[in-house]
């Protein structure tokens, strides 16, 4: 992989890591309000979280753009400097890129003011919502404008992706660790998260089938390529973490509800679904760099 | 087990899901005039390329090169205005002779394809 690649995946990569721990912290404040737990014992360390993602995401949408601009090109990076505005001014790509940086600067400006409440918290959805079809409209789901179905199911499809990357992160990293909710709290906490976890795993798996059935793709030329195998490593990944979510779901929770070992289990099972999904998200940002073995 | 059967085959299926190739269409070459590989009497005025998406006029090139690779004119190429496929590269009187295009276009997704052909002119 050369400099531009590198880039162009490290930023990706960032950029999805960030998004999606916002979209979990989003509903992970849902849930916890949900449970009862009290507002005080997360709500700054959660803002001063999410103030680190957005800048995360920011600063990697830059990256991101420079590598864009060399890759359009044909540049190598030291090159792409100086047609870096013309990229974000005259392109599609570019367009879109703009709207979405500026949805997660202003979120980042919401938790800067800081004042919670139910405006705040439907202003930073939306904010999300239209970060999330921007992304969406880069690829080819966005040749067929803005009111279209494969926009609207690649917009599900990443939001989907998030919430559920998002949620195990959150939860295995943030909630879990605060040791001053209760028990009965947590596994409240544990049974919402777990419920949106199966929709948000339906709707990736419901709008993957409409993407693979809009692209019709074929498997011609996998074996053996690059493309091929990161494509099989992210599916493994993929089915890793559904096992693990399941293993959460049905033997997980209702021993997490009996005994703080349980939860102990929970949290570790939660870590190592979020490294699996994060590992299938990277692979992911090393596809979308490539071409298709097909379209060669 | 039926919790653990029903896992395994949520899995199987994401998995079939989730491994379909997004072989989708990036940027490729449909149509040309002059054709590629033909031998035309009268010299083109333009040489015009008709791709399968929407193309950036920014980030997309088309050269001639002459048969001593020599390139025969620094116009740069336009995108169509009525359609957003076509690229267009104004040329000079061509002699008789043989021609290289060569093309560099970025698409819509931000990926840039690259390809050549030639023609003659009689």
């Amino acid at each position: 992989m050369d400099r531009v690649a590198l880039l162009q995946v490290t930023s990706a990569w960032l950029v999805d890591f960030g998004f999606a721990w916002l979209v979990g912290s989003w509903f992970g404040r849902r849930w916890l309000q949900a449970a009862n737990v009290p507002v005080a014992s997360y709500q700054e360390a959660m803002r001063q979280l999410d103030l680190a993602a957005a800048g995360l995401v920011i600063a990697s949408s830059a990256a991101a753009f420079w590598a864009a601009t060399a890759v359009m090109g044909g540049f190598q990076l030291s090159e792409a400097g100086p047609m870096l505005w013309t990229m974000l001014a005259s392109t599609s790509l570019g367009h879109a890129g703009a709207v979405g940086l500026t949805a997660i600067a202003l979120l980042l400006l919401s938790r800067l003011i800081h004042r919670p409440g139910r405006a705040a918290d439907g202003a930073i959805l939306l904010l999300l919502g239209v970060f999330t079809v921007t992304r969406a409209s880069m690829g080819h789901a966005g040749e067929e404008g803005f009111l279209s179905m494969p926009l609207a199911a690649e917009s599900i499809h990443l939001f989907a992706i998030a919430l559920w990357v998002g949620m195990v992160m959150v939860s295995g990293w943030f909630v879990l660790d605060r040791a001053e909710v209760d028990r009965p709290m947590m596994s409240a906490y544990l049974d919402a998260m777990s419920n949106s976890a199966m929709v948000a795993v339906t709707a990736i798996v419901a709008t993957g089938l409409y993407n693979a059935w809009h692209r019709v793709g074929t498997a011609e030329g996998l074996v053996g390529t690059n493309y091929g195998i990161t494509l099989l490593v992210k599916v493994i990944l993929v089915v890793f973490a559904i096992a693990l979510g399941g293993y959460n779901k049905f033997i997980g929770l209702p021993a997490a509800a009996n005994s703080a070992d349980g939860q102990r289990t929970v949290r570790f099972v939660l870590r190592l679904e979020a490294v699996a999904v994060l590992g299938a998200l990277a692979a992911a940002a090393y596809l979308v760099s490539q071409q298709p073995p097909s379209a060669m | 087990m039926k919790a653990f059967q029903s896992i395994m085959i949520a899995s199987a299926f994401a998995a079939s899901v989730l491994a379909s190739p997004f072989a989708s269409a990036h940027a490729s070459l449909k149509a040309s005039d002059p054709l590629a590989g033909s031998t035309v009497a009268t010299a083109p005025k333009q040489i015009s390329l008709t791709f399968n998406e929407k193309i950036e006029q920014a980030f997309s090139t088309v050269t001639l090169n002459d048969s001593t690779g020599k390139a025969v004119t620094t116009a740069k190429a336009k995108v169509d205005a009525d359609n957003p496929a076509v690229l267009r590269l104004e040329t000079p009187t061509l002699a008789a002779g043989a021609y290289t295009v060569k093309w560099a276009v970025a698409g819509h997704d931000g990926h840039r394809r690259t390809g050549e052909f030639s023609f003659t002119v009689k």
